[in-house]
């Protein structure tokens, strides 16, 4: 079994296998939705996600793009 | 009470402003010339600024409420949609009597009434991307309190473009952020991602949590005084809305190196 890391997402804490990275975050707990994602208060483009690995304590914010107003 | 008289110590504005506060102005900005920050420079400096509010729903409402309040000078509201029984609740410078016109020229002359100091003017119509671009050109800061995607995606690009700063929001039933975009530092909203379609709906698909859509807006009225009374450009970043634990946290919004809008190789 692989080793585990505690993060944070959305304010609450949780395990995930060590060295997944944002796009696998995203596929896990959000998948077919259109999502972005702020790692330790920094947006991160799309384009960034499968490069950024999760490191133990990491602040994760996940949060859908609406248009309404 | 009576009204502590301010005069400002540094005279270094320009000869057209320097001219003292009229009386009855004094008054009605006297609770926001008491902040220890604020002075009648400042407040004759914000009569001079000209405001574009693209949308006048949820979120233009109260924005644009405490805007005019603060004495924004010239206030220039857009929107081509009429008023609406289901938009009463949260579009807060409607009355039922007005349900039928149209929002611009109803918001206008409710704000008028509200600040009769400054000048409020009303496009009522969908701006197209020319006269779009032309107005947001004419204004000292734009913005966006739409409620589609298309719109939203339009300002982005001519104020990057423009190489104009521009504040907006968005809000769909519990969700929702607000975003101060500085095309010369930070990221666009095609970094946030909003170049392709939502999958979720507006207001109209998933309905809209109303003391959000307020929240939303006032904090686009407190973003757009920052900027307009110091002028200091921030760079982007997003505040977003934690329903879950009833906060909203601020967030850096990077540029995306490839995005086709901001990035190097986007056709500016
Ligand atoms: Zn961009």
């Amino acid at each position: 079994m692989s080793e585990m890391i505690d993060i944070y997402l959305n304010g609450d804490r949780l395990q995930v296998a060590a060295g997944m990275d944002l796009q696998q975050l995203q596929q896990q707990f959000a998948d077919g939705q259109h999502v972005a994602i702020a790692l330790n208060t920094e947006i991160m483009p799309r384009r960034l996600w499968a490069d950024r690995s999760l490191q133990a304590r990491d602040q994760v914010l996940m949060f859908n793009l609406v248009a309404g107003g | 009470m009576p009204i502590k008289l301010i005069t400002s110590a540094n005279h270094s504005i320009p000869a057209s402003l320097q001219s003292p506060l009229p009386d009855q102005q004094f008054l009605y900005y006297s609770r926001q010339l008491l902040l220890p920050d604020w002075s009648e420079q400042r407040q004759l400096q914000l009569l001079q600024k000209k405001l574009l509010i693209i949308g006048l729903g949820g979120l233009g409402c109260p924005a644009a409420t405490y805007l005019a309040g603060a004495g924004v000078g010239w206030l220039l509201l857009a929107d081509g949609d009429k008023v609406e029984l289901s938009n009463l609740p949260r579009q807060t410078l409607f009355r039922t009597s007005d349900i039928g016109l149209n929002k611009a020229e109803a918001a206008a002359a409710t704000l008028q009434q509200l600040n009769p100091f400054v000048r409020i003017d009303a496009l009522p119509q969908m701006l197209d991307e020319a006269e779009l671009s032309r107005r947001i050109a004419w204004a000292d800061l734009v913005l966006d309190c739409s409620d589609n995607l298309a719109t939203k995606l339009a300002i982005n690009r001519i104020c990057q473009q423009q190489q104009r700063c521009w504040l907006g929001a968005s809000a769909s039933g519990y969700q929702g952020y607000s975003w101060l975009i500085n095309p010369t530092s930070g990221g666009c909203l095609h970094c946030l991602g909003h170049q392709q379609p939502l999958l979720t709906g507006g207001c109209l698909q998933q309905g809209v949590y109303t003391p959000l859509v307020g929240q939303l807006g006032l904090q686009l009225a407190s973003m757009a005084l920052q900027q307009l009374a110091n002028g200091r450009r921030r760079r982007s970043f997003v505040q977003i809305y934690q329903h879950h634990h009833q906060q909203f946290s601020q967030c850096q919004l990077l540029a995306d190196p490839q995005c086709e809008c901001c990035g190097v190789t986007a056709d500016v």
